[in-house]
């Protein structure tokens, strides 16, 4: 399945045009877009570091995903960084 | 669960249309059955960990953002209510020196409950809504600032009650109060 990844906050320090797309298996989990991400991650973005997926959360637009959730059937998802609001 | 619009205004406002308004806060959360009205109002401060600032831009996921803000307005309505109204509203874009960022307004029929509700509502915007700033220095350079992970070790949910988890870390001095 085609998953869709909107980033958000320092991420977009990585990738200008603001979204990448990961093919993952049917069926896949949270986590496992998260394991594709920093697989993708450490190919293509310069100064990327893994310790910025370990802070990270994936979203659908009405809540943050446990990394045992189904991704979404839409396959959209955000990746949310620490959060500074206020 | 919907939110009672007649309780509850929730606004993310892009600055390039419009700034926050705090009297548009104090006219939502007026009423006269209310004695008490409380306001926090957070605006770009002129430096940030010693370094000088001429802006900061804020990303915002809205549709998220927007959900976190009416969970934590309902939370309040729910410990200090129900007589009580709320307002949280956000800015994004490019915000210079002095402009506002957050504007949260509470209305109760006595001051304790506006208070504590107003300030419960804050720390939750501050903590769990998905908002990134980018400070801008005179020097050219610019930085997102660290914040607060919304996961705790693995992972979390955002919990429309609970209190900021000890986990988590407040972001450090940086734009706003």
């Amino acid at each position: 399945m085609q998953v869709t990844l909107q980033l958000y906050g320092v991420y977009r320090r990585f990738q200008e045009s603001g979204a990448i797309e990961l093919t993952c298996a049917d069926g896949a989990t949270i986590g496992d877009v998260k394991t594709a991400l920093g697989a993708y991650a450490a190919s293509h973005w310069d100064g990327w570091h893994e310790r910025i997926l370990r802070s990270t959360v994936l979203a659908s637009k009405e809540a943050v995903l446990r990394n045992d959730d189904p991704v979404p059937p839409d396959g959209h998802l955000a990746i949310l960084p620490p959060v500074s609001g206020g | 669960m919907a939110a009672n619009p007649t309780v509850i205004q929730t606004v993310v406002r892009d600055i390039g249309n419009a700034a926050l308004d705090p009297a548009e806060a104090l006219a939502f959360v007026s009423d006269d059955a209310f004695g008490g009205i409380d306001m926090f109002i957070g605006r770009v401060r002129r430096q940030s960990h010693g370094r000088a600032v001429t802006g900061i831009h804020y990303d915002m996921f809205d549709p998220l953002a927007l959900t976190v803000f009416t969970r934590a307005a309902q939370a309040a309505v729910a410990s200090f209510g129900p007589a009580l109204k709320v307002y949280v509203g956000h800015a994004k874009g490019r915000l210079a020196i002095g402009d506002l960022a957050v504007v949260i307004a509470v209305g109760s029929p006595h001051r304790d409950e506006a208070f504590r509700a107003c300030r419960e509502v804050i720390e939750t915007v501050k903590h769990q809504a998905p908002i990134w700033k980018q400070e801008h220095f005179v020097d050219g350079a610019s930085e997102w600032s660290e914040g607060c992970t919304l996961c705790g070790d693995d992972h979390v949910a955002i919990s429309p009650t609970a209190a900021p988890s000890p986990l988590r870390r407040d972001a450090r001095g940086v734009g706003t109060a």
